[in-house]
């Protein structure tokens, strides 16, 4: 490694990445030190491996990218505390709050407008993250595994060591919150 | 006829794993006469477009 002007440029733009990647850690983790522990790992990587960055992407894509396998790492690393220490987490029962006893709505649905843009607004985003940031532990780890890093089911619960069942049942919980909440917070205001 | 509350479970199933056509079969049926079911249904495709396009603005 030599200390040329475009090195120490490198460097700092990488560094000042640092930030939106502690965001997306956390979100996945859902655990500070783990989090930054992934940060620094891919720092580093990149870092030590300047000439992995084709260029001709961005070098916030090709981080994330690096990120995400990070990410894995450590929810591999720490499989066993997660699955522990999300017992018990969110016995609350959306379904019985969405419906009746025999099974019907309680409250009618409401069609979501959905004008051409509204997926590329950047505040439809920001609602979005802070809906799923709101989600429990453990269901928003499942949720941003299965959605943001895009793993399948069969993966997750290898990683995990959890069930099918309890998966799709932190997922079911994890989706209709999300629901409720994209609902509150964006739709019923009318914010488009 | 399966409820509205069953009719949702597969429908956010269907997110997550194959369903069996006997079910995704009687969730449309099911949709043929409820609204609320319909526009339930939309909301969540409307979350899948809303994931994807959030994991291309997570790395812009």
């Amino acid at each position: 490694m030599n200390a040329t002007p475009d090195h120490s440029d490198y460097c700092r733009q990488i560094e000042a990445l640092r930030p939106v990647l502690l965001k997306y850690a956390r979100l996945q983790l859902r655990n500070l030190a783990w989090a930054e522990d992934a940060v620094s790992e891919t720092l580093l990587a990149a870092l030590e491996k300047p000439q992995s960055f084709a260029g001709n992407s961005q070098l916030k894509t090709w981080l994330i990218g690096i990120l995400k396998h990070k990410l894995i790492d450590q929810i591999r690393r720490n499989s066993r505390e997660l699955s522990t220490t999300a017992a018990g987490e969110d016995a609350e029962d959306l379904d019985d709050l969405l419906f009746t006893a025999d099974g019907h709505w309680r409250e009618a649905q409401h069609d979501w407008s959905n004008p051409e843009d509204m997926l590329r607004q950047v505040d439809f985003m920001k609602v979005l993250e802070a809906c799923v940031d709101k989600l429990p532990g453990q269901q928003g780890r499942l949720f941003m595994m299965r959605e943001w890093l895009e793993l399948e089911s069969d993966e997750i619960c290898k990683e995990l060591a959890i069930t099918p069942t309890n998966l799709w049942v932190m997922l079911h919980r994890a989706r209709l919150r999300l629901r409720d909440c994209l609902q509150t917070n964006w739709f019923a205001g009318g914010a488009t | 006829m399966i409820t509205c509350r069953e009719a949702s479970q597969i429908t956010l199933q269907a997110e997550d794993r194959s369903v069996p056509l006997a079910d995704r079969l009687s969730v449309r049926l099911h949709q043929r006469i409820c609204g609320n079911c319909r526009r339930f249904a939309r909301q969540v495709a409307l979350m899948r477009q809303a994931s994807a396009r959030w994991r291309k603005y997570t790395d812009e």
